[in-house]
């Protein structure tokens, strides 16, 4: 119930009515109380009684537009879903409407007649809160909505995007407060799919790898120029005996370089390049590709796949690419195992059926907890600080792109040696089955 | 650069240390820094540079910051260490490619040490011009360095903890009286006390005024509250330098084991072994470990600890007790 419109406005008005026409006899009969008038004024009595009843009338049908008007307006304003707060020349708060009492969650007893602080400011902000309205009561009205955020009773926090207009000749501000709690967590929302989308896509996976491409190829490129700018200088002073090592050491690079795009190519390509691979030569290369990391980490590297298992049928640079994967994880693993103990092996033997073989990258690492055994290759998941989670992943993938499959060997199948268990990656590749249609190489 | 692989005794010699964990880089860098006449030796990773630094090492340090295998140390953790060990070699970090490296290295390193920055790709002439300024700036480091270290040692090693007591009360202008009043000791004792202890520090040229020239920068320098307080520090500082392989080495020492008892305990014994090659293993680690902390020997480490432990009988040092 509005304190300033009574929601029924005719008792009063009629009661009005009654009083004034009340007075106005009074004042007709003391002051014009000619004798000789008393009879025009009786004879005029009736119809100035039907003159006030019909001016009552009219204003009593002004009344009621205007209650009608009244409510229609509050009908508005209390349907909106802008919460509405009325402000006063002195800062103290003298109206709420019903959408801001939904949406702040404070009745609205609780609001009128204060001033700041109010009680919906969150603590933090208070300060903020008040020297904005400091500046709104002195006339630096924003002229831009912002968005700013208020508490519930309950410690909640919304946010709201607010304007705030001037009320009639300067008696106050309107603030109306929108809220956009939800719209900021929409805005989150969909940026957190964009980034799975980011995450996901090939692109930025080639985009990783380019970073980690172009820091390589640009230490090579610096020896390279190293070497040759010290091949100057030393022809320069006339040593010639000089010039091979600078040579060399440019050859080296230039080699190296050559190395980083050959392996990265599988990377840039979409189909398996299938050739007659002995898997022996296949792990000895991987295990040279990580030798330097290994040495930095301490970890002996051992290889132990008979030169007499049956070649296979795979894609030398995709199954190099799975198997330096594998070597740099379980090298990785080992980082808390004592250093006497970090060793990784490369087992390959035929399995049952002699159908397949099976390579067999084992660590002394922590191991893979047994609940995680079943993540470990889902895209993105990673324990590692810093890991993209696409390692294993990517190397499933190329496995059974080959034909194969990659899991983790349970331990009961693998020997055990005290307390450096680690984990056993096993890729296993058929000897017969071929996959896909065959390519023009053989 | 396969003679500069293993030079005889890089001490002494000033000489280009380039730390890169990849060979080409480091190698090529080396091969063109020997062209123009500069000595230059190659290290593949923090490890492998602090395994053989010895203080006596002179010249100027390239470092690159993104080693690659990540465990190893990183180029900044390399330079932490520098820091505490007070290497006085200028440092030059080389930064990859990657934009990131370089604002990040900047922003966690030149607040605290004046080094340069500098791409791998950058000219190697403009490269060597960096290396050349660093190299001119290195004696006057190296000088200042030496001088603070010489300081130092006498202050820990050389003076008596209660030579050290009275300095510090004549350092802050007591007289031979209010000294000898303040620590219960006879006038007479604090008098050859003071002046032995200023003849170790001073040589010759005994003043109090010359002692506050000579000690107080340094005791300001090292955030001390007195020559007391800075011996204690610089002792910590140097403990702390110990790593936890040295310091089981140094206690094991300490507690009177032998060189068989020591081996056995690090693993590093082997029975077959009829050249007992362990033997001069374990020296040279307890070699390496004293000279780190600049002990003479296990004796003086026993009384710096006895020392330490005595002056904060609450406080257990928390490098030694393990």
């Amino acid at each position: 119930m509005s304190p300033i419109w009574p929601t029924d406005p005719f008792p009063p008005l009629l009661l009005g009515g009654m009083a004034l026409a009340y007075l106005l006899g009074r004042m007709h009969r003391p002051h014009r109380g000619d004798r000789r008038e008393l009879p025009a004024q009786i004879d005029a009595a009736p119809h100035q009684d039907a003159e006030l009843l019909r001016e009552a009338a009219a204003r009593q049908a002004d009344a009621q537009s205007l209650a009608q008007e009244v409510a229609f307006r509050q009908d508005i304003e209390e349907s909106v879903d802008v919460g509405l707060l009325v402000i006063d020349r002195d800062g103290v708060l003298t109206w709420v409407n019903r959408a801001f009492c939904a949406l702040s969650g404070w009745p609205r007893e609780a609001l009128l007649g204060l001033s700041a602080p109010l009680p919906c400011w969150p603590a933090p902000q208070r300060d903020a809160h008040a020297t904005e309205l400091r500046a709104l009561l002195t006339g630096h009205a924003p002229t831009q909505s912002r968005v700013i955020e208020y508490e519930r009773p309950d410690g909640s926090r919304w946010q709201a995007r607010v304007q705030v207009r001037a009320l009639g000749r300067g008696d106050g501000w309107i603030v109306a407060c929108s809220d956009v709690s939800r719209e900021v967590e929409d805005q989150r929302r969909i940026e957190a799919m964009n980034e799975l989308l980011r995450r996901q896509s090939a692109v930025h996976l080639l985009g990783e790898r380019a970073g980690e491409l172009l820091h390589k190829i640009s230490n090579h490129a610096a020896a390279c120029s190293s070497a040759c700018d010290g091949m100057q200088a030393w022809l320069q002073q006339g040593r010639a005996d000089r010039l091979a090592d600078g040579a060399r050491l440019a050859a080296r690079a230039a080699a190296d370089m050559q190395a980083i795009v050959e392996r990265f190519r599988p990377w840039l390509r979409a189909e398996v390049a299938w050739e007659r691979l002995a898997l022996h030569e296949v792990a000895a290369d991987a295990l040279a590709h990580q030798a330097s990391l290994a040495a930095v980490h301490a970890v002996r590297l051992e290889q132990n796949v008979p030169p007499d298992l049956p070649t296979v049928l795979a894609d030398r640079l995709a199954l190099g690419e799975v198997l330096g994967n594998l070597i740099a994880n379980g090298i990785a693993a080992m980082a808390d195992t004592p250093a006497a103990q970090r060793l990784l092996t490369i087992e390959g033997l035929l399995c049952e059926g002699a159908d397949a073989v099976e390579l067999r990258v084992r660590d002394r690492g922590h191991g893979i907890p047994p609940g995680l055994q079943a993540r470990v290759f889902e895209q993105g998941f990673t324990t590692r600080a810093g890991g993209t989670g696409w390692g294993l992943y990517i190397c499933r993938h190329w496995v059974e792109e080959l034909g194969g499959q990659l899991d983790i060997a349970h331990s009961a199948g693998i020997a055990t040696d005290g307390e450096a268990q680690g984990t056993t990656l096993r890729v296993r590749l058929p000897l017969h089955a071929r996959p896909a249609p065959p390519q023009a190489d053989d | 650069m396969t003679e500069s692989a293993h030079p005889s005794d890089p001490s002494g010699q000033p000489m280009v240390h380039v730390l890169d964990d990849y060979a080409d880089f480091r190698d090529g860098l080396v091969y063109s820094l020997q062209a123009h006449g500069l000595d230059a030796r190659g290290h593949a990773s923090g490890e492998a540079f602090f395994a053989g630094y010895r203080w006596g090492w002179r010249g100027v340090i390239t470092l690159d910051i993104d080693f690659e295998p990540p465990g190893a140390a990183s180029g900044l953790q390399i330079f932490d260490r520098l820091l505490a060990l007070r290497c006085p070699m200028p440092v030059i970090f080389l930064t990859g490619p990657h934009g990131h490296d370089v604002r990040l290295a900047v922003s966690q390193v030149t607040r605290r040490a004046d080094v340069d920055f500098y791409a791998k790709q950058t000219a190697p002439a403009e490269l060597r011009a960096a290396i050349g300024r660093a190299m001119a700036r290195e004696p006057l480091l190296r000088e200042r360095a030496e001088q603070e270290r010489r300081l130092l040692q006498i202050v820990v090693a050389e003076l008596t903890p209660a030579e050290r007591e009275v300095l510090a009360r004549v350092l802050r202008g007591q007289t031979n009286y209010g000294i000898a009043c303040e620590l219960g000791k006879e006038e007479g004792v604090v008098e050859l006390q003071r002046a032995s202890g200023l003849r170790k520090v001073l040589g010759e040229r005994r003043s109090p005024q010359a002692l506050v020239e000579e000690l107080k920068p340094l005791i300001d320098a090292q955030g001390a509250s007195d020559l007391v307080d800075l011996a204690r520090r610089e002792l910590r500082e140097r403990l702390a330098l110990l790593s936890p392989l040295q310091q089981g080495l140094l206690e094991a020492a300490l507690a009177g084991r032998s060189d068989v008892q020591i081996a056995r305990q690090l693993g590093w014994h082997d029975e077959a072994d009829r050249e007992r090659r362990w033997r001069p293993r374990v020296q040279e680690a307890l070699d390496d470990a004293l000279a780190l902390l600049q002990a003479r020997s296990t004796t003086q480490l026993r009384r710096w600890l006895a020392w330490l432990d005595q002056r904060n009988p609450g406080d257990q040092g928390d490098q030694r007790d393990g």
